[in-house]
């Protein structure tokens, strides 16, 4: 999802091109059809046989109508709404997990490092059917999202089908203060390792640190970056367009195009290049959603980085946060986004330059002692995370091939 | 309740459904003003997000979808019985091209987002398949149910016979299960009986508006074979899950004289209505037992609660599916009809079915009657070594009548045999 700050600028301009007469009918029709709304409220209020709670029925109506909109079109009451500027900015108790809707239940994306349900054992892929014995099944996604959050050390029950086992488990989790450190980095060989988790408000201000930090470690060695975007369902638009900026000297980054075929909103770089023009190698998969898309799209447009994992999500759409009084906010899809190509990755998603599906590598001798306890422990060669490891190798090559260029 | 296909059609030639000129909903009387400054306030909101959606959304979408979604949204929330008609829908609705038994032969309703079984048709692939009451259908050929209302979920549903649909079921108690039903041309479920001693076995089905002549010819065949013998009858609703009130109605003024069969009490008295049984009996007070169960629903619960009610039927059996709300149709003037739930059926003692259903005197759970197997022959005075000769001429022991495998039913029979031989002991003194 990609929440956007400009709000104001999408409203208005829909009547300015169209005829007088036109403007007439339309609205004709529109207030008609508001009619035929006040109507069947009237009619539920008047005779409906059970309770009648007006707020729900009018949070359902909207629910309704932007739900069969499009995926991310949605209404959300103030408490939701108050949640959702937490997360983009804040902390919360919680557990640590992010979660996705499937058929009904809730699938676990991802447990969050360092977080309680990662600690209790909750695993990337797990389905959860019951949280406090409570069938997930019926729930919206923001529902599930809810009961799980909770008080800082209050205990949960998760009731979770893993693929391969048999009866559902139930695992305790504590809740705990989730921080969103959407920026973690170390150095990996000779590179700055930057794993972006999602773009919040500190997403920029987490790069340029880890740049800085990294960097004065590395000194002379500094080879290059690794931009790790894998499972990163998105977040807000101008913090993805401030990672790219961080990396490109000038050129275009992303732009959006609502409605009205002149409403275009182009956002270009600024000069400068923290990596200082080394090579930028950046993971993708799957789960590298929107944000995530408008990042590997621009690098990979403007030629600035290499795109090694597999084809991103493919969510081309932008949401704007639209705020409803007291009564809580849409989040209403207002523009599509395209790279500074110009393609739309609505749909298609964006396919790495390198195919590197994630894997598990069995060194051979392993096979020829078949039956002995695998290898653990220092001794052990093997990479767990084989599309990074694969990363790293190619950075280093990119930049010895830089260092010595093959002369004749 | 939801009669399923084309129900909505019956409750119209009932009358118990008025037709209102959705334009005086709009005014507002004196009286009702204070209480129309919150409910202003929450359609202003409505009118807020509507206008935002029509300026500011990346495509231009047609008022009527916005609004409708916007309907369908709110009528949701409510219950799933509850929804919006288009004239179209209408048309059909009254013409009863959706009264197909959906080709599975299984009713269903809605229940926290997904398709719950409320039971299966008798003889119809679901049945054969193995579905159960509420079982939960989460995915229809790969589309998830999650997020559709009623008739959406019973459209994907119905196909063409010979086409499969591809179900993903949720049961309680195991792993959700992939089931690949194949459609069927559904024929009308019928009333079917069998004679067992001087007892009539009666089947319902499913409650359409041919039950009563068909079930008042079962009885009447059975009665004519047994003569003065006959007994009573037992009517067996577990799995009826739907239907025509009317013809539930109907059904239960067949074996009352008179008084209260049910009520629909609603809001307001327009949308309140009460049936009362007309003379005949057509067992002429022979004894009557009603077996139910989980999976007995809506028009059925309406005959088993008036005639439990009534104490003119012991009910036996568990506790019934609780489905019992009334729908009455307005029409919104050219834009369609909504379909709302104005009513709750309730028996005579006042027993609201759509909340509490109704609870069986005699509580039988469901089981298989397994007769142990003889290891050894039985013993009995004739199998002993010298015993005396049976004098040729005598009286030859009669083949026990196997037992009903069925539980229930067996119980069901005792209990009818039992109130009859005390209608005969009362009538001797």
């Amino acid at each position: 999802m990609i929440r956007t700050a400009f709000v104001a600028s999408v409203a208005s301009a829909m009547l300015l091109s169209a005829t007088a007469v036109n403007v007439q009918a339309a609205e004709t029709t529109a207030y008609q059809q508001l009619n035929l709304f006040g109507n069947v409220f009237e009619l539920v209020r008047a005779r409906y046989a059970g309770q009648v709670d007006e707020q729900k029925l009018v949070y359902s109506a909207i629910n309704g109508m932007l739900a069969a909109l499009d995926p991310h079109s949605a209404f959300m009451a103030a408490a939701e709404y108050k949640d959702m500027q937490e997360r983009t900015s804040g902390e919360f108790g919680g557990l640590g997990l992010e979660v996705r809707m499937e058929d009904g239940l809730v699938k676990v994306s991802r447990p969050m490092e360092d977080s309680p349900a990662l600690r209790a054992g909750v695993k990337a892929g797990d389905t959860i059917t019951a949280i406090d014995g409570t069938p997930v099944l019926g729930m919206t996604l923001n529902e599930a999202v809810d009961k799980m959050r909770g008080r800082v050390n209050t205990p949960i029950d998760l009731t979770i089908t893993r693929e391969g086992v048999t009866d559902p488990l139930v695992v305790r989790v504590t809740r705990d203060i989730i921080r969103q450190a959407s920026v973690r980095f170390r150095a990996e060989g000779n590179a700055v390792y930057i794993l972006i988790t999602s773009f919040s408000e500190q997403t920029e201000s987490g790069v340029r640190r880890a740049m800085s930090e990294v960097r004065a470690q590395l000194g002379d060695k500094f080879e290059g970056v690794i931009l790790d975007l894998r499972n990163n369902p998105g977040g807000l638009l101008e913090q993805s367009v401030a990672v790219v900026d961080a990396f490109l000297e000038r050129g275009e980054v992303v732009s959006t195009r609502g409605r009205d075929p002149g409403n275009v909103q182009r956002y270009t770089a600024r000069r400068g290049d923290l990596a200082e023009g080394k090579p930028i190698i950046v993971l993708t998969n799957n789960g590298s959603a929107s944000a995530s898309e408008i990042v590997a799209g621009a690098l990979q447009d403007q030629k600035r980085a290499i795109i090694l994992g597999t084809t991103t999500f493919g969510k081309g759409s932008v949401q704007t946060i639209m705020p409803m009084g007291d009564q809580g906010a849409m989040r209403l899809t207002t523009s599509r986004y395209y790279t500074p190509s110009g393609r739309s990755i609505q749909g298609t998603g964006v396919t790495p330059d390198v195919i590197v599906e994630q894997a598990r590598i069995q060194p051979l001798n392993e096979q020829v002692a078949a039956g002995a306890p695998p290898a653990a422990g220092p001794g052990a060669t093997t990479p767990p995370d084989y599309q990074l490891a694969r990363a790293v190798d190619l950075l280093h090559s990119l930049s010895v091939y830089q260092k010595s260029p093959i002369t004749n | 309740m939801k009669k399923s296909k084309g129900g909505a059609a019956q409750s119209l030639r009932a009358g118990v459904v008025g037709f209102v000129a959705a334009t005086t909903l709009g005014l507002l009387t004196a009286d009702t003003l204070a209480a129309d400054a919150k409910t202003y306030t929450q359609l202003n909101l409505f009118g807020d997000a509507y206008d935002r959606v029509r300026r500011a959304y990346v495509e231009a979408i047609p008022d009527e979808y916005l609004v409708r979604s916007a309907i369908n949204g709110l009528l949701a929330a409510l219950d799933p019985e509850s929804t919006f008609l288009t004239p179209d829908a209408y048309k059909d609705l009254l013409a009863n091209k959706q009264r197909k038994y959906n080709g599975l032969g299984v009713e269903i309703t809605m229940a926290e987002g997904v398709a719950r079984i409320v039971a299966p048709i008798d003889g119809g692939p679901a049945a054969t398949a193995g579905l159960r009451t509420n079982d939960l259908i989460v995915d229809i050929n790969g589309t998830p149910v999650f997020g559709m209302n009623l008739t959406e979920t019973i459209e994907a549903l119905q196909g063409k016979p010979g086409t499969v649909a591809d179900l993903v079921i949720v049961r309680e108690g195991t792993d959700p299960f992939r089931l690949a039903l194949t459609r069927q041309d559904m024929p009308e479920p019928r009333v079917t009986a069998r004679q067992r001693g001087n007892e009539a076995y009666v089947r319902v089905p499913y409650f359409t508006p041919n039950v009563l002549p068909e079930l008042t010819k079962a009885i009447t065949d059975v009665a004519a074979k047994a003569g003065e013998n006959f007994e009573g009858v037992i009517l067996d609703l577990r799995n009826t899950p739907g239907g025509s009130t009317d013809a539930a109605i109907q059904v239960a003024d067949a074996f009352l004289v008179d008084g209260p069969i049910a009520t629909i009490k609603g809001k307001a008295e327009a949308d309140s209505k009460s049936f009362t049984a007309t003379a005949g009996d057509i067992l002429q007070g022979r004894p009557l037992v009603v077996m139910v169960d989980g999976g007995t629903a809506g028009p059925a619960e309406i005959v088993a609660g008036a005639l439990k009610d009534r104490t003119r039927a012991i009910v036996l059996g568990t506790n019934t599916f609780k489905r019992g709300s009334a729908q009455s149709l307005v029409q919104m003037g050219e834009f369609g009809y909504v379909q709302l739930t104005t009513g709750a059926w309730m028996t005579p003692k006042g027993t609201n079915i759509q909340e509490a259903g109704i609870t069986p005197e005699t509580v039988v759970e469901p089981a298989r009657v397994v007769l142990p197997e003889d290891r050894f022959p039985r013993r009995t005075e004739a199998t002993l070594r010298g015993a005396l000769d049976i004098p040729a001429g005598g009286p030859v022991a009669a083949a026990t009548e196997r037992s009903e495998e069925d539980y229930q039913l067996a119980r069901a029979f005792d209990l009818l045999h039992a109130l009859a031989l005390v209608r005969q002991l009362a009538a001797n003194n």
